[in-house]
Formats: structure tokens, sequence, C-alpha cells
């Protein structure tokens, strides 16, 4: 179990940056450009573990990079990787998706208790947009869980999973998918709901303060959160994966479509992203609700 | 070390590329390893104090795109590992420069951009603007020109680089580190003793 | 005359209020009256464990009476009438519903009372009456009005009690008076419907009230509303496994408030300050109060992997399983709003820059932190053993009568819907927080501790303490940008009471003037009065 964990953790976290790097060469051809190489965001994590010191602000401040961490590493062992296999299942017989719901907000605690040590205004700005944010953002993706655990009868991704044997609920359940799919852009953190981080209006936001090892492990984090996202969207709507080739596939055509969303649109405010959060995917979940 | 007679880039420049000047090429596996991801990616903090700031953005856009290179930029000092100081700097900006270099982490490096940073430039008269950046904070590339165009730019980026993979030159945070009353008695000359923050306190804490 | 049972029921409600009781009557407080603690503890003895309405009613007024006396050594005038007129009102309207179920079931005794006798007719009015006595104790909308105001006026050690305690004589209420005396099948199933709305239409108030509140007691007061609605949301369902989340979520929330009040008292008792606008910093001055109050927070929100987010789990399966679609996206909307005055809480105290100078600040002494150390070891083990609840419920559930819930061992809270382990989950939790701290720490970058606190990128500049730098004030102020929020902000009950105040006394305007007419017009209303009186006898 603890290798297979392992694994899991290692996989995410080679898978996420891959992905981080697609990202990059996608926008910069969107732009135009050439782009980075792949392993560009890889490079950039290792770079700044080597960095020879790191701005500390305290044991708080400390931890909270370790906190977000663990958010990330935990939500990531309960979700399994592949349908059917005794492989890539981490701890999820042990777990459901209530609790991964819930362990998916560790990470932004952990990151509000670093920041909000370090008494930088710029960061806890950033910190307040964000669980403003999570208001709206949440809202429709728990509509869609509930659905999809009524349909079911059963909180277990597992289960949930392996239903889907004669068709995808993104097909039986479009209404909740499409819900749950837009408050998965904002949870990607990417345009239009990336008013969490805006350089132009405050600083890094949360990142204001981490520098060195402390930017590079939040970074790592983020890389497996969000592969850990994308596994869980593609568990619940898209039938899970057979083989860990059809997870790289689905995954892929989720994080492209996020990335050219992401590209498109410009950045919602705060109180614009809520609103449109709450009115509109939430509308279009809660019909998918009554259906089911 | 050769004396630095004559202000200029050319002296400038002959100081920085000397034998004598570069350290050894004694790198072990690992440090070359650490290096070689230095150089490849890099963080600048693109301060944009004077004129020279104008030639900056070009470079991210996709007639340069220097991203292939492993350079981006970021908005805060604790993330950056490049400060690029863009033109001339008068005194009011030397004092949020400095304040921002010393808020980076190590390994850091400074790329003075333009004449203005080298002898003043255009304003080697001028009251209110200092004439060397090199007595300020330790300068790792020199650009020259007024203005530099993206391309020179991007070159000093390259130079940099392989500066750094390859060890060089002795980077310029070390020098700042070991030299800090030199710097320290220039800056002082300009804003006087009660300069904030003072680099050895900052650098005090790094025992704790 | 009176009769008393030890029921399980009874025993897990004592349980807590011994707990909550001894532990805060160790804090030495000279503004103390120790007589009426006392007589308010012995007076929920007697709600916990009578066995027959007229004890149970005794008991309820003893209980309003005595936070009465104790809450006006502190409170202003005006709270106090709020406070006196709301649990009047209460307590009329419980004796009103014993009144007729008495009158018709013929006896008062718990374990006699058949509400089949009751006519049909009358059975709604008795529970709505019992709905106002219950909504009033536990302040669900909108009977939530002398809530707020009571708990930030009283003794700071004093308001533990009442959101710890003396909030869940509502919900005993509600348990021991619909599931025990009257019994699920006589009661109309819409009513409850329309309660289990109310419940979690107050909590989503109450939380972004909660967030846009600049004191640290109000923000607790609303926060504490805002939880109780859950409850009575769970309750409502009449189910089982209803009161098994409720009882859950009244335990945790018992812990965490007594944690979190008395957390705040130690605060206040330090800096004698009362709003965030006024604290910040003192995360690095009093490290065990900050993870005490973290430790609190994280069990508020529900998060794992401590006990808050057991009962949590309870109330959502419980929703699942009814099919309560609706109702659960209300209650899982809530607790995510919650998060923000969470969060509001711990970075206006002690995270962020501090406002003002820490001058006067005076010595903690130890018998603050012992309330707090219990409530959270509790918490934590609650964390490890989610089914620890189980075990203490299941015997209040069999002498309800209801199906008792199995579990195969204690690490694991096993539902219809889904199970999970807590063991694992905090195993998991340890082991990874030691992988990650070592990895840290053994890694090549060095920490480099600040100079000092103003040490912050700043956009170059150098902030001095003159520059507030505190977000503790202006967090939740964006929230009115957002307008379904800002609706919820900008309106209250309070103009309804007020208007209900200002209608009452026009009415007694009129009253005395029928007194002030003169001795003429009295006699001529007596022979009214009696020749109505006529009247109706000869009919």
């Amino acid at each position: 179990m603890f290798l297979d964990s392992l694994a899991m953790i290692a996989l995410a976290y080679i898978f996420g940056f891959l992905y981080y790097g697609l990202y990059r060469n996608i926008s910069a051809r969107v732009h135009g450009r050439f782009g980075p190489s792949l392993a560009q965001s890889f490079f950039d994590s290792i770079k700044l573990f080597l960095k020879e010191n790191s701005t500390n602000f305290g044991w708080m401040f400390y931890a909270g990079p370790i906190i977000m961490m663990i958010g990330a590493i935990t939500t990531l062992l309960f979700i399994p990787y592949l349908n059917g296999s005794e492989h890539l299942v981490g701890l999820s017989q042990y777990g459901n998706l209530i609790l991964v719901l819930y362990l998916m907000v560790l990470e932004p605690l952990g990151n509000a208790m670093g920041i909000g040590s370090n008494g930088n205004p710029f960061g806890v700005m950033g910190i307040t947009r964000g669980l403003t944010r999570l208001i709206g953002l949440e809202l429709p993706f728990y509509i869609a869980a509930i659905g999809l655990m009524i349909a079911n009868h059963s909180a277990d991704i597992g289960v949930i999973m392996t239903n889907q044997s004669e068709g995808y609920n993104a097909f039986t359940h479009p209404l909740l998918f499409i819900g749950a799919f837009i408050s998965f852009l904002g949870f990607m953190g990417k345009s239009p709901f990336d008013v969490v981080g805006a350089p132009q209006e405050v600083y890094s936001g949360p990142a204001t303060e981490f520098s060195g090892k402390f930017f590079a492990i939040a970074l790592s984090q983020s890389a497996i959160f969000s592969f850990a996202k994308l596994l869980l969207m593609v568990n619940l709507f898209l039938g899970g994966a057979q083989s860990l080739v059809e997870l790289v596939a689905k995954t892929f055509v989720l994080f492209l479509v996020a990335v050219l969303v992401g590209n498109v649109y410009a950045r919602f405010t705060t109180a614009q992203s809520v609103e449109f959060l709450v009115r509109v995917p939430t509308g279009i979940a809660l019909v998918g609700l009554l259906f089911v | 070390m050769p004396e630095n007679t004559q202000e200029g880039f050319i002296d400038q420049q002959k100081v920085l590329d000397n034998e004598e000047y570069s350290i050894k090429n004694t790198q072990s596996i690992i440090q070359k390893a650490v290096d070689w991801f230095r150089a490849r990616s890099m963080f600048v903090l693109a301060y944009g104090t004077g004129c020279g700031a104008i030639e900056m953005p070009p470079i991210f856009t996709s007639r340069y795109d220097i991203e292939r290179l492993g350079v981006v930029g970021v908005a805060t000092p604790r993330q950056a590992d490049i400060l690029i100081v863009s033109g001339y700097c008068s005194y009011k900006t030397l004092k949020r420069v400095i304040r921002s270099y010393e808020q980076m982490n190590e390994p850091k490096y400074v790329i003075g951009l333009g004449s203005c940073t080298i002898n003043g430039g255009m304003y080697w008269d001028s009251y209110n603007t200092i004439k060397k950046l090199d007595e300020y904070l330790p300068v790792d590339m020199y650009i020259n020109g007024c203005m530099p165009r993206p391309e020179a730019l991007i070159e000093g980026f390259v130079k940099l680089q392989d500066n750094i993979r390859n060890a060089k030159s002795e980077a310029g945070y070390i020098q700042y580190r070991e030299n800090n009353a030199f710097y320290r008695a220039n800056q002082e000359k300009i804003f006087g003793k009660n300069t904030t923050p003072t680099f050895e306190e900052n650098f005090a804490g790094m025992n704790q | 005359m009176f009769n008393f049972a030890m029921t399980p029921l009874g025993n897990l409600f004592f349980g807590l209020t011994l707990i909550v009781f001894a532990s805060l009557l160790l804090i030495k407080n000279e503004r103390r009256d120790l007589p009426l603690h006392i007589l308010l503890f012995a007076s929920l003895g007697v709600i916990f464990y009578a066995s027959d309405l007229i004890t149970l009613f005794v008991g309820w007024e003893i209980m309003s009476w005595s936070s009465y006396f104790i809450i006006a050594k502190s409170a202003r005038i005006e709270t106090l009438q709020k406070y006196i007129i709301f649990n009047l009102a209460a307590g009329f309207a419980l004796l009103g519903a014993i009144v007729l179920i008495v009158a018709f079931a013929g006896t008062t005794l718990y374990g006699e009372i058949d509400f089949g006798k009751v006519p049909e007719a009358l059975r709604v009015p008795i529970t709505l009456l019992l709905f106002v006595t219950i909504a009033i104790k536990s302040g669900i909308m909108p009977f939530h009005y002398w809530v707020v105001d009571t708990y930030e006026e009283s003794d700071h050690i004093f308001s533990a009690i009442l959101s710890a305690i003396i909030s869940k004589a509502g919900i005993f209420l509600f348990i021991v008076i619909f599931s025990q005396i009257i019994g699920y099948r006589y009661l109309h199933g819409s009513l409850f419907d329309i309660l289990a709305w109310l419940g979690v239409i107050t909590s989503i108030v109450a939380t972004f009230k909660a967030i846009s509140q600049e004191e640290l007691k109000r923000l607790l007061a609303y926060s504490s509303i805002a939880q109780i609605g859950y409850i009575v949301t769970v309750l409502a369902l009449l189910e089982g496994s209803g009161i098994e989340a409720g009882l859950y979520h009244t335990i945790i929330h018992t812990l965490v408030k007594l944690l979190l009040f008395v957390n705040i008292a130690s605060i206040i008792y330090i800096t004698g300050k009362t709003k965030f606008s006024q604290l910040g910093n003192l995360l690095y001055d009093y490290p065990a109060l900050f993870i005490l109050l973290l430790i609190g927070i994280i069990a508020l929100a529900g998060m794992p992997p401590l006990g808050g987010f057991n009962s949590k789990f309870l109330i959502y399966t419980t929703l699942l399983e009814k099919k309560k679609a609706l109702l659960l996206v209300a209650v899982m909307f809530s607790s995510a709003s919650a998060f923000l005055y969470c969060y509001k809480l711990i970075y206006g105290i002690y995270l962020g820059q501090a406002s003002g100078d820490k001058e006067g600040y005076r010595e903690l002494p130890m018998s603050f932190y012992i309330p707090q150390f219990i409530a959270a070891i509790i918490l934590v083990l609650l964390g490890i053993l989610p089914s620890l609840g189980i075990a203490l419920f299941n015997p209040i559930l069999g002498s309800l009568g209801f199906e008792v819930s199995s579990y195969s061992s204690l690490f694991e809270l096993h539902t219809a819907f889904a199970s999970f382990n807590g063991g694992v989950l905090m195993g998991l939790f340890g082991l990874v927080f030691a992988l990650i701290l070592l990895l840290v720490t053994s890694m090549r970058s060095k920490a480099v501790k600040v100079r000092d606190r103003y040490d912050i990128s700043y956009c170059g500049e150098t902030p001095d303490p003159q520059n507030n730098l505190h977000y503790g004030y202006g967090m939740g102020q964006e929230l009115r940008r957002i307008s379904f929020i800002r609706v919820i902000l900008e309106n209250s009950t309070a103009t309804y009471w007020e208007h209900i105040s200002k209608l009452s006394g026009d009415s007694s305007v009129m009253v005395k003037k029928l007194y002030s007419l003169g001795t003429q017009y009295i006699g001529l209303f007596i022979l009214l009065f009696f020749t109505i009186l006529l009247f109706l006898g000869v009919r």
C-alpha cells in the first residue's frame, strides 16, 4: 500500500508538471510564441528547491506549505486512479466523495494560515478573494456531486466510477456535468476565475512572500493537486480509466479545454465570479439535480 | 585584479571578463547540475527604473519570446533571481531598488541595462542620479546602449546563463555579502545613516 | 410531585453540562456569582433528568431566570429586555403546549402520555407552540433577535455556557418532546419540512452575518446560530439517523464553542480589546492559544481529520438517504461559506500585522487553558475514533425506539451511503506531515528568518508601524458587492421586531385610555361585563 501510494504521488507529480508545461506551451502557441520546453516547470521547481536561502517568517509560515502539501497528497490518495484495478488505488477504500470534497479545502486552509502569518496585506487580500470565490465555486460542484451520489446511492468514488459502464455520467447527467465543469475551471485557477493571484491587482496574491523552497513546495503541491482534480473529474463524469494511457488521454482532454477557455476569457472580478457561479452553473446544475 | 582606470563600458566589461577576475572552474558534478538548473530557469524582477523599462516588455512578446530560454517575469522580489535595473536610477529609486535586491533570495543576479547604469550616460552630471550602479549593487551583466534593443537584452541573458552554467565569474551576490562594507558605505553617502533596511542585520539572520 | 429518571439522553446532555461547568468554574473570575451558576447548573440537571412535563417546565423557567440574573450583571437594559421578553414567550409557549397535552392525555408522566388522545385539530397548534419554544431557545430565525446581543454583552466566560449548553436545551427539548413524549407517528411531516428549511436558511443568513461582524463575540454568536441551524434541520427530518447526526453535531458544537469562547475570553482578558481592527499578530506571543483556536476552527469548519468532520458527514449522509437534495445543497453552501468567518476569526486575532501597540497586556492564568485543552483533546480523539460517538448514541437511539446503527470498529464511521476510517486519516496526516517536514528541513535551501515583521515585499517600499497593514477589519466588507449577499447583510429581523414592539406599545396606550376615562365609565364597564356574563349564562 505504501509503495502504491508513493507511485500515485510520483505519477501525479510528473503528470502535473508535464501538464503545466503543456499549459505554458499551449498558451504560448495561442499568443503566437514557441514557448518554453515541456519540462520548464520542472526545472523551475528544481531551481527553487536549490536556492541558497528562503525567507522565513516563523514556524506557522514554515508549516503553511506543508499543510498545503498534506491537503494535495491526501486528496490524491483517496481517489482511485484506475477503474477496477488493484493497483494505484491508494487509500480509497477508507474514504469517500464527501471526504475528498472536504480534503480539497485543506489546501486553501494551509495557504491561508501560512500567508496570514507573514503579515503581508497583499497575500491576505488574495486569500480573502480565494475564500470568497470558494463560496460560489463549491456550490455547482457540490450540487453535481450530490446528484451523482443520489443517482448511484453511494458516496464511494469507486462505485460511482464503475456504475458508468453503460454510459458516462457526462452524457447521462449532462447538466450536472456542465455545472461541475464550469466550477472545475475555477478550481484549476485559470481565467476567468483567476482573481486570487492576479498580478496586476494584488502583487502575486497568496504567493507574494513565498520564496525558495516554500515556493517550490507550493508549486509541487499545486501540480499534484491539479492532477488530483483532473482525476476526480474523470472518475466522476468520464467513467474512470481502464489503463494509464486512457487516463492520460481523458485527463488531457479535460485539461486542454480548461487551458483553451482560460486563454480566451478575461478575468472576472471577485464579485462577478461569485455572482456568475451562483447564477449560471448553479442554475444549470440545479435543473440537472431535479432530473435526478 | 586589473585597475579600473577609466569610466566606460569597455573597461567595465573588461574587468568582468578578465581571466584573473574570474574564478577557476572547479565545479563538482553536483554543483554543475545545480548551476545548470539555475541557468535554465530565471525569474526576472524587472524594475522599470528609467527609460530602458520600455525595452523589457517586448522580450516577453511573441516577437522575441524569451520564455524559450526559461526566463519568466515575476511580480515579487521574493521569487526573483534576476533584477534588471533598466536605465538611469535616481536616488529615490535607488532606495527601492536596494530594498528589492535585499529581499531577493540567493543566488541573485543584477543586470544593468543601458549606458546610464555604467557611467551615468546622458545623466553624467545630474545632481540626483547615480553614475555607476556597480558602486551600490554588484552588477553581473552590463548591456550597453542607449537604448539597447531587445535583441541585446536577450544576448545579455544568454551570456549570463553561460556565466552561471560554467561558473565563469564570481556571482555578484557573493561579492555583496563579502564586501558589504564597501557597498554600504557608498549607499550611506547618498542616504545617510538611517538607510533601511541594513544588510548586516538581514545577513545576521542567516546564522540563526 | 417531581419525577426524575436517568435516561441515556439525559446522561449525554448532563455529561456535556458537567464538562462545560466543571472546566469553566476553574477559571478565576471575581465578577462571577457562584450561587446563581449553581442554580443554573441544577436547573439544567432538572431539565435533562425530568420525567414529567411539570418538572421539565419548572427546570426550564429556573434556567431562564438564573441566566437572566447572571446576564444582568453586565448587559445593557435593552439587551436584558430582549432576553427576558423572548424567553418568557418561550416559557409561555412551552407551558401552553404542556397544558394542552396534559389536558387531553390526563397525565404528566413521559411514559404514560398517549398523544393519540389529543384531538387532531390541536396537534398542529401544539407543534407550533413547541417550535416557538425551541426556536427561541436555540436561536432559529426569526426568533434569534435576542441571541447576538446577549452573547456579546454577557460575561466572557458566561457566553461560553450560553452558547455551549443553554442553546442545547432547545435541542434536548426537541428530541425529548417529539420523539419520546409525542412520537413521530402523530406529527405533521410538512410542518417539520418548513422547520428544516427554517434551520438551513438560519444557518446561511447567520453565516454571512458572521462574516461581516467586527466584534469577536458577535462573530461567534452568529456562528453559534448557524451551527444550531444545522442541528435543527437534521432533527426535523424525523429519522433515527437524523437524531444521531444531530446529537453528534451537538457534541461537536458544544466542545467547539467552549473552546472558541474561552479562547476569545482569554484574548479579551489579555488585551482588553474586543474588535478585529484592534488586534492582530498575537501568534508568536501566544502560540498555544493559537493552536487551540486552530483546532477549534478546523472542527467548526468541519474539516478532516478532527471530530467536526464526522458530524458534518453524518448530516450529509442523512440528508442524502432521505433524498433531500435541495436541503443538502443549502447546508453545503452554508458550510462552504463558513470557511470565510473561520479564517477571519483566526486571522484577525493571531495573524497579520499588529494594530496598535501591545502595552498593558496582562498575564493569562493557566486556568484559561484547561477548558480549551479538554475540548481540543476530545475533538482530536473523536477524529481518530469517529464511531465513539455512535457507541454513545446507540443506547439513546435504543431507548427512544429507533434502529441502532452498527459499527465494526471504533475507527470506522459507517453509514448506508459511505464510510471512512478516521484512524487511517489521522495516521496519513501524521505520516505525510512528518515526511514533508523531514524533506523541507533537509533541503539545501536555508530558511532565513526575516529581520522584523515589516520586512515584507511591499512594492519596494519600507512600511512602518504607522501604516495600517492589518486586514482584519476590512475582511468580509467586499462581500457587500455580491448582490445576494448584500440583500442578506442589509436586512435584518430587527425592523420586524421593532415594528411589533411599536404596535404593542400603541395598543397598550389604548388600553390605558380605557382606565383613565373616569369612575362613572368604570361602573358602566362593570355593568356591561355582568350583562354579557348573564347573557352567556342564559344561553
